[in-house]
């Protein structure tokens, strides 16, 4: 079954707990739009289009880009049930929709989750509830990106 | 097309629907405990078995009858099935995933949890059973208006010339 895009390799999966802060980030390190070697600044975290989506559904797979090598970027929000909403995707795709697609999921957990649930909420009622997470996701960039450098690596590049 | 009905352990509810579905179970008659506890996948699934589509069979229609277990994340779960079906190219209208969860009662659910959490089969099974029997009607009518949603979408792709409504 041919998918959206001609040609796509691999879709690759960044997760956390509600697919907001953490996993947007490392799709954007691994798509180019912010650097490998530096912390982002407040300024450009929130200027990225997918960063503190709090309108983003948890479960949903929401594509980030397509990389160099022609795979597509996911992000993924899977709350405390990765293992489920995961194990629900692959068999998904193999047992229902009889699609040969490889996914290729990684943990991109780093803000706790009260803390996210708690910039979410902030977020909803004034955006600069947002502000919460940024000094976070930027104190949590070293891990993020380690996180985008295995995938990396797994994927070949 | 495809229906999925999908409940919390992939053992009582959804089984039972899609039996109604395939007519395995007569939707005129409510079926006894025996008849119940006799269908293959009855009270049998594992904690392995969860968040894996089963195929059961195919309607007179010929549309795909699966069943699933979601454990509690069946709205996220759903929102995942949906996400994928997207990315896979697969058009809204070829698959159809039907919460089977709410048309049971505590009685249902209690003895689903004495014997698929607890391990306490002799026990929890019959009641299990009891639950299902004092629920059917409700069963029946869900699977009914799934039945009715098919046949509108079969009608709404014969009048667009869409000849994979049934694939």
């Amino acid at each position: 079954m041919p998918g959206l895009w001609g040609g796509i390799v691999v879709n690759v999966v960044y997760y956390c707990w509600d697919g907001i802060f953490d996993s947007p980030m490392a799709a954007m390190i691994h798509l180019g739009y912010l650097s490998e070697e530096r912390p982002p600044k407040i300024g450009e975290l929130l200027a990225l289009p997918n960063y503190g989506r709090v309108d983003r559904a948890a479960g949903r797979l929401y594509l980030a880009g397509v990389d160099g090598y022609k795979n597509a970027v996911f992000t993924l929000g899977c709350l405390n049930k990765a293992e489920m909403i995961q194990r629900v995707i692959l068999e998904a795709t193999r047992q229902l929709f009889k699609s040969e697609a490889q996914f290729l999921f990684f943990d991109c957990q780093s803000i706790p989750a009260w803390r996210c649930f708690l910039a979410k909420k902030l977020a909803m009622a004034d955006p600069s509830g947002l502000r919460l997470n940024c000094r976070e996701s930027i104190k949590s960039f070293a891990k993020i990106a380690a996180v985008v450098k295995n995938a990396k690596e797994n994927l070949g590049y | 097309m495809k229906v999925v009905y999908m409940c919390f352990g992939r053992a009582h509810s959804s089984v039972v629907a899609s039996a109604i579905h395939l007519g395995y179970l007569d939707p005129q008659q409510t079926p006894t405990v025996p008849e119940l506890t006799k269908l293959p996948l009855f009270d049998v699934s594992e904690a392995s078995d969860l968040g894996v589509p089963k195929f059961v069979g195919c309607d007179t229609e010929g549309c795909e009858i699966y069943i699933v277990g979601l454990d509690g994340c069946r709205v996220q779960a759903q929102s995942a099935i949906e996400s994928l079906a997207a990315i896979l190219a697969v058009p809204s209208r070829e698959f159809l995933i039907v919460e089977t969860l709410g048309a049971i009662g505590w009685l249902a659910k209690f003895g689903g949890f004495l014997s698929r959490q607890l391990h306490f089969v002799k026990i929890g099974r019959p009641i299990v059973a009891h639950g299902i029997i004092r629920s059917y009607d409700l069963l029946c009518e869900l699977v009914e208006s799934v039945k009715k949603e098919l046949s509108v979408i079969a009608a709404k792709d014969q009048e667009t010339g869409n000849p994979d409504h049934r694939r």
